[in-house]
């Protein structure tokens, strides 16, 4: 923790990390309008008193649409990750502890799936599941699931030959137990650095994605935001600035944050 | 030679079967009745609707089907483009150059940028310009590359007056990428127009795989420049720059070569994501017109396509690791 204290890019990461987590949080009270009100009398308007940063060409408030989209990258980033983690843990588990052919198996497929550039990826999934937010999470979930595969089996190899998991195996521990109480807190921290980045490039992904049109049209999203916004950036250059800035810095907290963090668990991985 | 070169050339056709089935996936999800529609240019009965299926064979299991589009892909057919009523692989051929010029381009940018930019922050470690240029890669993989594309194109346009020159359809090409043919045609004035419409896209593309290419190369350096053999080399009195190209930077050939080859798959996606906002007609562009128009043929082609490169791009940089680093064998 006081490592993690140390590093001052780490707790600038970290702020903005709280930042963002705590306007998704309290959107709906910290935004000063709704979101998907457009008063016509107010469109088109650069940043004022009445509205932070300004109106877009419908008479919505950025700054609301701002806070709203925070709302959808945190849970976007969230739900991936967790897609991720689930099922990339638990492939790793087994594939490390079983060995053998189905290890071999198991992994030229993760190979496979970690071949794909992410964003084709995450199109074909997406055109094949319809085009939603649920969609872009499911996607970007998939992506993600080599990462955390290969990571946990990295750490099973490692913690397999110890000597506290001979024994526990000797006291007749079960292979539940053994994997579960035993071996998976002993890949614990890399996991949490991974976690934490992978959002980061969850967020970033998914901005790309609903930029493209892949989460419908109605959803309130920064890099839908940017799409929407994309032709008009002569007449209210905020409307294009705002959204970007906001996914750049998100991402770069987090980015920070778990740069820091994996300095901080275990220095040998930096 | 050995189980590594059979194992990774194994992997190709793993890699293609599953793009395959990835690509034909998108189309099978889509229900018969609207692929039937696809390039269909008059009204159409229900019977006639049904025929069309039932000809196609889209209401056959996915075995079957899955069968019958690997025929088409083996015969060239990669179906029709709803929105534009087009032969996609008519379109393909016409537009992946464009894309390949794109790409080529950016990663020479990234590759010469970041590689120069590691090797200097490794070299002068912990100096402002190491500093500097780390935070350049931190931010660099932070920013959404289509945010900087639209900031870029919107300032050089406002600030710099310089207006993106549209593409004019040139009246001659062999290759179909347009500084290429103007090379072959002779033609330096149209050379000259085809490399200013290419470099701003090449540069923006290039931003996150310098960013990214320098971290790594600025990490295999360091970790080289501590070994005896360069201590060794500098006490013969070989000179700095020397001692960094001929000895550090052959060393640390390996991991760069990897990751250059990488974020090939970043640059391809990436031209889906930017080739629209600077007006670049390419495969990029294609697809993310069709993705947006719900067409599924075009982007099963594009996909099908970039992801095929892709891995066979990654196939070259492995097999050439020997060539890289003599100590490294395929067995």
């Amino acid at each position: 923790m006081r490592a993690l204290a140390r590093s001052r890019t780490g707790m600038v990461g970290g702020a903005i990390v709280v930042l963002f987590v705590t306007c998704a949080l309290f959107a709906p009270w910290l935004a000063p309008f709704d979101p998907d009100e457009q008063v016509d009398a107010d469109a088109r308007q650069g940043p004022s008193a009445r509205h932070w940063m300004g109106t877009t060409t419908l008479g919505e408030d950025v700054a609301s649409r701002l806070a709203y989209g925070a709302r959808t990258s945190l849970v976007v980033g969230l739900v991936s990750v967790a897609i991720s983690l689930v099922i990339g843990v638990m492939i790793g588990l087994v594939a490390g502890y079983v060995g053998g052919w189905t290890d071999t198996l198991v992994m030229r497929a993760i190979d496979v799936l970690l071949a794909f550039p992410s964003v084709l990826l995450a199109i074909a999934v997406i055109m094949m599941l319809g085009r939603s937010l649920t969609s872009i999470m499911i996607a970007t979930g998939v992506v993600g699931i080599p990462l955390f595969a290969r990571q946990t089996r990295a750490g099973v190899l490692a913690t397999v030959g110890a000597e506290f998991v001979v024994a526990s195996r000797a006291l007749g521990a079960g292979h539940a137990r053994m994997l579960f109480v035993h071996i998976l807190p002993h890949c614990a921290s890399p996991l949490v650095v991974l976690a934490t980045l992978r959002i980061a490039t969850a967020v970033l992904e998914s901005a790309g994605l609903a930029f493209l049109g892949l989460g419908g049209s109605s959803i309130l999203e920064w890099g839908m935001m940017l799409a929407d916004n994309q032709n008009h950036y002569r007449q209210l250059p905020h409307t294009v600035i705002a959204p970007g800035l906001a996914i750049s810095a998100t991402v770069l907290g987090f980015n920070l944050f778990g740069d820091a963090l994996r300095d901080a668990l275990d220095p040998r991985l930096s | 030679m050995g189980s590594y070169l059979a194992r990774r050339l194994l992997m190709l056709p793993a890699m293609l079967f599953a793009v395959s089935l990835l690509a034909f996936g998108i189309a099978w999800s889509v229900p018969p009745e609207r692929r039937a529609l696809a390039g269909v240019e008059k009204h159409v009965s229900p019977e006639q609707l049904r025929a069309t299926i039932v000809e196609n064979g889209w209401d056959r299991p996915f075995l079957v089907q899955y069968w019958r589009y690997l025929g088409n892909l083996c015969a060239g057919d990669l179906g029709r483009s709803i929105e534009r009523r087009s032969n996609v692989a008519t379109d393909l051929v016409a537009k992946f150059p464009a894309t390949i010029e794109l790409a080529l381009a950016s990663m020479a940018i990234a590759a010469v940028g970041g590689i120069l930019v590691g090797i200097a922050s490794a070299y002068a470690r912990g100096s402002a310009l190491d500093k500097a240029a780390m935070l350049y890669a931190l931010v660099g993989v932070s920013v959404p590359v289509f945010w900087l594309a639209l900031m870029v194109k919107e300032l050089i346009i406002a600030y710099l007056s310089v207006p993106l020159i549209s593409a004019i359809p040139p009246d001659t090409w062999w290759t179909r990428i347009e500084t290429v043919d103007a090379l072959i045609a002779a033609d330096p004035h149209r050379f000259a127009v085809a490399l200013r419409r290419l470099l701003i896209p090449a540069f923006v593309l290039a931003t996150v795989p310098l960013a990214v290419i320098a971290r790594i190369t600025r990490a295999a350096m360091l970790e080289v420049l501590g070994a005896d053999y360069v201590r060794t080399a500098r006490a013969k009195g070989l000179g700095e720059v020397a001692v960094l190209l001929r000895h550090a930077l052959k060393s640390a050939a390996l991991p760069i070569a990897t990751i250059v080859g990488m974020q090939l798959g970043y640059l391809l996606g990436g031209a889906v994501l930017t080739e629209t906002i600077f007006d670049w007609d390419g495969l990029g562009k294609y697809v993310a017109r069709a993705v947006l128009a719900n067409d599924f043929a075009p982007v099963q082609a594009g996909v099908l396509v970039m992801a095929s490169a892709f891995a066979l791009v990654n196939l070259v940089v492995d097999l050439s690791y020997p060539f890289l680093d003599p100590r490294v064998t395929l067995a």
